[in-house]
């Protein structure tokens, strides 16, 4: 397969579902705010890390600004709408590769999203807009597994999505647990602030199923790390990237995949060898920055090892 | 729906005078007039609604917002009777052959020219003349993998040249598009006809793209080299690409070594015999023609020197479809073939021949002015509908250059009914034929028919207001 052709896959992917955790994120946030006065809208951007360029445009972090900048700016490259143009720009020039439908259906996506940007959209009204975001999503992954053969491009699409959501995780819990660090223990918005965080990743139902409604924040964090079934949990989601990773080189390694290897056992076995004792005592916020640079390092070897960055623009 | 309509003057596919319908339309007619207006205007917003889902659509410049639009389509197709369409394919084969025999010539011994029957001047300051790829050894000396022939019926109904495409000619895949919305749509159009399908011809195009590979290649790796998603004809390229299941590469996928072209996989380098390349050959290699192009492969010309691989459509084809040569068309039929025209040329005037020069410049209001080496409907001159002073500013361009004009009667196209929510009214038509050249010549059936949409306009380009219809050849 043109490395060309892997590259956009990989960023059609990881694009859809930024979009889909974008989206799940304000709107937890939307109805989590509905009850309270008080509601850190400033959390949501720094998740997204993009403080500075959102002081830059907005007087202040209020629940229209913060939604606007996430949804619709162009002036944000992670906005919901750049990112499934991107989504869209690349499926358009891989059309060729991936099933029609799936082209169509990325195609009337951005339709529908960039419809919403020329609406007057309002804050009571607005959560219609990231319900579609994650249905489309859902549409999207179904289509997948649907339509395409397992082959090349797939395996480049799993990847870059479980890449992707493993990274929002780790961002989500790191800004999360800085609040719960902020109060005291037995403040009851403990239990309202570590319920939101599993839904912002989805994972309240698969929690209470596991745990029952006991909510702590401990049990979240190991659940959101550690957990070996939760899709969206961090260790669930390298184990997927090994796999793929297993099934792109037939389970060898050659001298040109080395390092990626070795980077991706790394990965794993930090999560292998410790607890979440371990990471809370030691430090959470150390943890998961480490593990975010390992994704960053990871995407760049993946550039490396299938020559993504081999092509110019 | 067809009360008001009137075939006025033209020749009309559908109706002949006195608005009795054709026998090969009569079915046609009969459906059209029986189905309420209102469910054919759902149906024609659903055709338009259909190709932007698809994706089909061009980008309007200049416009920030990402404007696209797509190419209206008319549900009434263009209905070609067996016989009619047999004798087309005959011309279309002999005029392409002489055509590829031209071009053979001219790049090696140039005999047409030394035998005196084309001017020499005006095949060498040609702008599409390239004397970098004279005597090259062209496989099957085929320099026309694909050609785009334009056809215009006249006033008596009978189909003429109006112009030949040889370098990069698209639309193949609106053919397509059409045939695919027309039959999701208005399936009930087709009940009593018996058409020519379009599903086996990727099989012949294939085959032609194979039978020009390089010596000793069996299976070779063929790949389509487009300039980009930004390109107007980027679908064009991506559905041939996927139709053929082959690789669609942009420039910087490919990458020349020890004089053999390869592509930039995810498993290293893979080799390339054969590019279909729909890049025009000024960008296709910087080293070669213009060194500020972002699009084309370092050392590709040379790799094609070398025999390493082999370009299609040929380097330098515009010399054989420039607006002045095509008026010798008919002289390369006779000369290399020894045969009569099957189809015709439009009459043509020379500009830089004086007395020609003359003529056109005191019947402006009656000829349309061409740029020879104008494409896509820009910058022409129809002197009939052209108000006093346009033809006089192209008359005082044509004054500074006249060698780079021509001039032809105007044609009356003829028309096909186009739908217009209320009624229908006539529009101009032309078709696009294909023909492919492998180790037989092969003519798709049909072709893509464009339609002047704006009213009384003879300009069917999709950049200038026209639209596209479903072609039919009948198979009995």
């Amino acid at each position: 397969m043109l490395s060309r052709v892997s590259n956009s896959l990989y960023w059609m992917s990881r694009n859809i579902e930024r979009a889909e955790n974008t989206a799940r994120l304000i709107s937890v946030r939307l109805i989590g705010s509905i009850e309270h006065k008080e509601n850190h809208w400033d959390e949501l951007i720094s998740i997204i890390g993009a403080n500075e360029d959102f002081e830059e445009r907005y007087d202040r972090y209020d629940a229209k600004s913060v939604m606007d900048f996430m949804s619709f700016s162009s002036d944000n490259p992670n906005s919901i709408l750049n990112c499934v143009k991107l989504a869209r720009e690349d499926a358009r020039a891989i059309r060729e590769i991936i099933p029609q439908e799936l082209w169509e259906m990325i195609n009337a996506f951005y339709w529908e999203v960039k419809q919403y940007k020329y609406e007057n959209w309002s804050v009571e009204t607005i959560d219609d807009f990231y319900q579609m975001i994650i249905r489309q999503s859902a549409l999207f992954q179904g289509m997948v597994e649907a339509t395409l053969s397992f082959d090349e491009a797939y395996l480049f699409i799993k990847m870059a999505k479980f890449i992707e959501r493993a990274e929002k995780t780790s961002r989500i819990l790191n800004i999360f647990y800085y609040r719960s660090e902020n109060v005291e223990h037995n403040d009851p918005s403990l239990y309202r602030h570590w319920f939101a965080v599993l839904q912002s990743v989805s994972g309240h139902e698969a929690y209470l199923k596991k745990h029952h409604p006991f909510i702590t924040g401990e049990r979240v964090i190991e659940f959101l790390l550690f957990d070996d079934a939760f899709p969206r949990s961090i260790k669930y989601c390298v184990e997927q990237v090994y796999q793929v990773f297993q099934e792109l080189e037939n389970g060898k390694i050659e001298h040109y995949s080395e390092d990626l290897h070795e980077l991706i056992a790394k990965m794993r076995h930090n999560f292998k060898s410790r607890s979440v004792v371990d990471v809370i005592t030691e430090d959470i916020h150390e943890f998961l920055q480490e593990f975010q640079s390992n994704c960053f390092q990871l995407g760049r070897l993946i550039n490396k090892t299938y020559y993504l960055g081999e092509v110019g623009v | 729906m067809f009360k008001t309509y009137e075939t006025e003057s033209f020749f009309d596919e559908m109706l002949q005078e006195k608005g009795r319908p054709r026998s090969h339309y009569q079915t046609l007619y009969d459906r059209l007039s029986d189905l309420p207006e209102d469910e054919l205007k759902i149906r024609h917003e659903a055709a338009q609604q259909n190709f932007l889902r698809q994706g089909i659509t061009f980008t309007v410049y200049n416009d920030n917002q990402g404007t696209e639009r797509t190419i209206p389509f008319d549900f009434v197709p263009n209905i070609i009777p067996k016989d009619e369409w047999k004798n087309l394919e005959k011309g279309l084969i002999q005029r392409v052959k002489a055509l590829n025999l031209f071009l053979d010539d001219v790049y090696n011994g140039q005999q047409i020219l030394k035998d005196g029957l084309i001017p020499r001047e005006l095949v060498v300051t040609c702008n599409h003349f390239y004397p970098q790829v004279t005597k090259i050894k062209v496989p099957r000396r085929n320099h026309i993998f694909m050609a785009g022939i334009d056809l215009v019926k006249d006033d008596n109904g009978e189909f003429r040249v109006l112009e030949d495409n040889l370098r990069n000619p698209s639309g193949l895949s609106y053919v397509f598009q059409n045939r695919y919305v027309m039959r999701h749509i208005f399936p009930d159009f087709f009940q009593d006809y018996d058409v020519q399908s379009l599903e086996d011809q990727f099989t012949h195009i294939h085959d032609a793209l194979s039978s020009v590979a390089p010596n000793g290649v069996s299976n070779p790796n063929i790949v389509l080299l487009t300039p980009g998603i930004y390109n107007s004809a980027y679908f064009d390229h991506s559905f041939i690409a996927q139709q053929l299941g082959i690789e669609l590469v942009e420039g910087r996928d490919l990458l020349v070594r020890d004089r053999v072209v390869y592509m930039k996989t995810t498993r290293g380098l893979k080799r390339v015999d054969v590019v279909y390349r729909r890049i025009d050959d000024d960008f296709l290699d910087p080293l070669e023609f213009r060194p500020d192009s972002m699009l084309g492969v370092a050392g590709l010309i040379d790799a094609y020197r070398a025999g390493n691989v082999t370009i299609c459509n040929g380097i330098g084809n515009g010399v054989a479809d420039d607006k002045a040569i095509y008026h010798y068309v008919p002289t390369m039929i006779r000369y290399y073939l020894g045969e009569e025209p099957i189809i015709k040329n439009v009459e043509t005037y020379f500009l830089r021949d004086e007395e020609q020069r003359k003529y056109v410049l005191e019947n402006l209001d009656q000829l349309v002015v061409k740029q020879t080496d104008g494409s896509g409907g820009y910058n022409l001159l129809i002197g009939p509908h052209a108000s006093e002073e346009e033809r006089e500013a192209y008359r005082r361009q044509i004054e500074k250059n006249p060698g780079n004009y021509i001039a032809q009667p105007m044609i009356k196209l003829s028309r096909l009914p186009v739908f217009r929510g209320e009624k229908f009214s006539g529009c101009h038509i032309d078709i696009r034929a294909f023909i492919f050249n492998g180790e037989q010549p092969h003519v798709f059936p049909g072709g893509l028919t464009r339609v002047a949409l704006k009213e009384g306009s003879m300009v069917v380009n999709s950049s200038q207001g026209g639209g596209g219809k479903d072609t039919w050849v009948m198979t009995e």
